[in-house]
């Protein structure tokens, strides 16, 4: 799907992987759509509007979630001790020290 | 294809190289150095001890050994990072808080080459006083204590063994001259542990302070119609370092003084005993009388819901390895007798005929306790050589001491056939040991000769003989009290260790700091002194033995007997958890949990490993040159490899 041997995208083509990867990216995986993003800058001139919807709202998405994840990264790591036994619940893994 | 495998073997001829050249490099680049970390103990509030950063701290040696030196390091601008090298006169509360809030410093390295000109102890002016019998005396019977040991420090320390001492003393004056290149160490003892003992519990990166106290009677069964009179003392000891923790005045004589009581009164017709005689050692008592409230609370409270299926004498629930203290009824209890602080009596002026000096030791009575204090004096006055004799206190008050742990519950349940306490020491009021709870209350902080040392043993064990029914002819061996004495106070690696136990002691200075319970109620740690001192208990108040050819003490059928070059030694010698009734264990989660916050609290970090090493620091114009160089001889190779590359690529069209 996204090796670039193919040079000639048509437009249905190219839809399909936008919207395959702005599906994708529901799954709490912003850099997907941040990927979406960058893979379509060589074709930036010949977008058609439902790919540049696509697009638009997977940067969107990204930068949505990107702020939520690291808030809460911010958050957790400034009171994950103060959280108590709630605090290590919630980690996978706790430092030493 | 040929070049392409000559050049795959030029590769891994290459990287085997440098993988062996790197170790060799850390080999020319490291001296490893003998040192005893300060390590980490949680407590219910926050932390005490040090801890260095993940990887270690490191920076270049600085002795602090005068005052000059002192006053010149906050002025001191040839490195940013430094580690202090202290020579232990200047090392102390009042010092070091000055020095590290002032200016920044990286580590400590404590010499012990020389010792202390003056009286210190690190410990608090009334030790553990929240936790006895007075805890709100207004007592001081450590003046010298200052409450280091229970400080937090966010850097390492490090004391060296003392040839280490003098070797760093050295390389530390040659950094004094500024030249380069100087002498650096790198400081690493990261510990797991932070926050506090909840927190840390609770992440399985602590275990309780604790371990096992040990007792032990010369009967194989302990009569339950007769009255037992209890014969005891601390066993553990503490000290800054805590793997130099001695404690010769704070514990270790007054040990061997019970060890050659047990060998003495081995010999004794015992026959016409009318009373129990229990010996106790309590552990992990300096962390709150934790061994000796333990045993009282079992002796009262314990009750077992199920018996171990395989052991009858071993309970799964509550879990306890070993139920033979259940024949010791607590309302059964006659005296007690503690022998608490011994090393440093006072000498009373007086001569006896034979002009040797007689030392005093103090009575120090609780609820009575007026026979006991006859039999004793009467024992003293009985030898006409006797180097000792006794003064009754001055005080009202207790010194610290295990007993408090007793009296508190005999003070609550009234034991009808009880006669008193009494605790006997070297002091009147203040500890005449000038190092309590310090690395220097070491073999050199007796002041006692030989000679009192086995008039002791003597008055007290015909004490306790004539105490427990017998008449009072007990000799002293004065081969074991040599042999004892010098083995638990000077090097533990007497012949005693050699042929008692099966492991050769790591460390020779011995010590008895408690360590840690162990991870779980059945997985116990005990360290190698304590294992030496329940053997040698074992062995001496032995009732039976039975050659059978044996390797271990696992091939001894019961639990409490040991096995001593091929013959099983069965003795009522047993060891008891020591562990404080703060700590419960959780099944489900399978660590410890804070149940009882009155209780003393205190955990110990866990750790990988502690090392200190040395190595060469060079002048900031030096490692500018390694570091432009290096990034020469880097663009240098890139631009080399593209070359070879292209060329190759132009000839062979390999690559």
């Amino acid at each position: 799907m996204l090796i670039p041997e193919d040079d000639k995208l048509d437009d249905e083509k190219m839809i399909n992987i936008a919207r395959k990867l702005w599906f994708i990216g529901f799954f709490f995986l912003p850099w997907v759509w941040l990927i979406n993003v960058l893979y379509f800058i060589p074709y930036r001139n010949s977008l058609n509007d439902k790919v540049k919807w696509y697009l638009k709202f997977s940067l969107i998405g990204f930068l949505g979630y990107s702020t939520i994840f690291m808030g809460w990264m911010g958050i957790y790591l400034v009171n994950r001790n103060k959280w108590g036994a709630f605090g290590d619940d919630i980690s996978i893994t706790i430092p030493f020290g | 294809m040929k070049i392409k495998i000559y050049f795959i073997v030029f590769i891994i001829i290459v990287l085997s190289n440098v993988i062996l050249s790197q170790s060799s490099i850390e080999e020319k680049m490291y001296v490893s150095l003998n040192s005893y970390p300060c390590t980490r103990i949680m407590t219910l509030n926050g932390q005490i001890g040090c801890s260095s950063s993940h990887g270690g701290d490191s920076g270049i040696l600085y002795l602090i050994d005068s005052d000059e030196s002192y006053n010149n390091y906050f002025s001191y601008n040839q490195q940013k990072d430094i580690i202090i090298v202290f020579d232990s006169n200047y090392f102390n509360k009042t010092l070091l808080s000055t020095l590290y809030t002032k200016k920044k410093m990286n580590g400590a390295l404590i010499l012990t080459d020389v010792e202390k000109t003056y009286p210190y102890s690190p410990e608090l002016q009334y030790p553990i006083k929240q936790y006895g019998l007075y805890p709100d005396s207004s007592l001081v019977w450590n003046p010298n204590g200052d409450g280091f040991t229970y400080q937090s420090f966010p850097f390492p320390m490090f004391a060296l063994e003392l040839e280490t001492s003098s070797y760093i003393r050295n390389l530390s004056t040659i950094n004094r001259n500024g030249k380069y290149p100087a002498y650096g160490a790198e400081l690493d003892s990261f510990m797991q542990g932070a926050i506090n003992a909840e927190t840390c519990l609770r992440r399985g990166f602590c275990e309780p302070v604790g371990g096992q106290s040990i007792w032990s009677s010369f009967s194989a069964e302990i009569d339950q119609s007769k009255p037992i009179i209890l014969v005891m003392l601390p066993l553990d000891t503490t000290a800054f370092f805590r793997d130099l923790a001695t404690g010769t005045d704070q514990s270790a004589y007054a040990l061997v003084v019970l060890l050659s009581i047990l060998n003495s009164l081995q010999g004794v017709d015992k026959t016409k005993w009318d009373k129990e005689v229990i010996f106790a050692m309590w552990n992990s008592e300096r962390w709150g009388y934790v061994g000796s409230t333990n045993f009282v609370n079992d002796l009262l409270n314990f009750n077992c819901t199920s018996l171990n299926s395989d052991n009858e004498n071993s309970c799964s629930s509550p879990p306890i390895l070993d139920l033979t203290f259940e024949q010791i009824k607590f309302e059964n209890i006659y005296a007690i007798i503690e022998f608490n602080q011994l090393g440093r009596p006072i000498k009373s002026g007086i001569k006896t005929p034979n002009d040797s000096d007689i030392y005093n030791l103090v009575f120090h009575p609780n609820g009575g306790a007026d026979q006991l204090m006859n039999v004793f004096t009467q024992s003293a006055q009985s030898f006409e050589n006797s180097t000792i004799q006794f003064k009754t206190t001055t005080q009202k008050e207790l010194p610290p001491c295990s007993s408090m742990s007793f009296i508190k519950e005999i003070n609550k349940k009234s034991a009808p056939n009880f006669i008193g306490t009494l605790v006997i020491t070297d002091h009147d009021y203040q500890y005449n040991n000038q190092y309590f709870g310090y690395e220097q209350d070491n073999a050199g902080n007796i002041d006692t000769t030989r000679s009192t040392l086995i008039d002791m043993i003597q008055v007290f064990s015909t004490s306790i003989d004539l105490l427990a029914g017998g008449n009072g002819t007990v000799k002293v061996d004065d081969f074991f009290v040599r042999d004892i004495y010098s083995c638990l106070t000077s090097s533990f690696t007497c012949s005693w260790v050699t042929s008692l136990m099966s492991t050769y002691p790591y460390n020779p200075i011995p010590n008895f700091y408690s360590s840690v319970y162990g991870v779980s109620p059945v997985n116990h740690i005990s360290s190698i002194e304590t294992r030496f001192v329940y053997k040698l208990a074992t062995y001496l108040t032995q009732h039976r033995t039975n050659a059978t050819n044996c390797t271990y003490d696992s091939d001894c059928d019961t639990a409490s007997s040991i096995c001593v070059s091929k013959v099983c030694i069965y003795s009522n010698t047993h060891f008891h958890d020591a562990i404080s009734l703060a700590f419960s264990f959780d099944n489900s989660k399978s660590s410890w949990t804070i149940v009882n916050s009155s209780y003393p609290v205190f955990v110990e970090s866990n750790w990988d490993y502690t090392t200190v090493r040395l190595f060469h620091v060079g002048s900031y114009t030096n490692e500018i040159w390694f570091l432009v160089s290096g990034l020469i001889e880097l663009l240098l190779s890139v631009g080399i490899i593209f070359y070879i590359k292209k060329y190759l690529s132009k000839r062979y069209k390999l690559l």
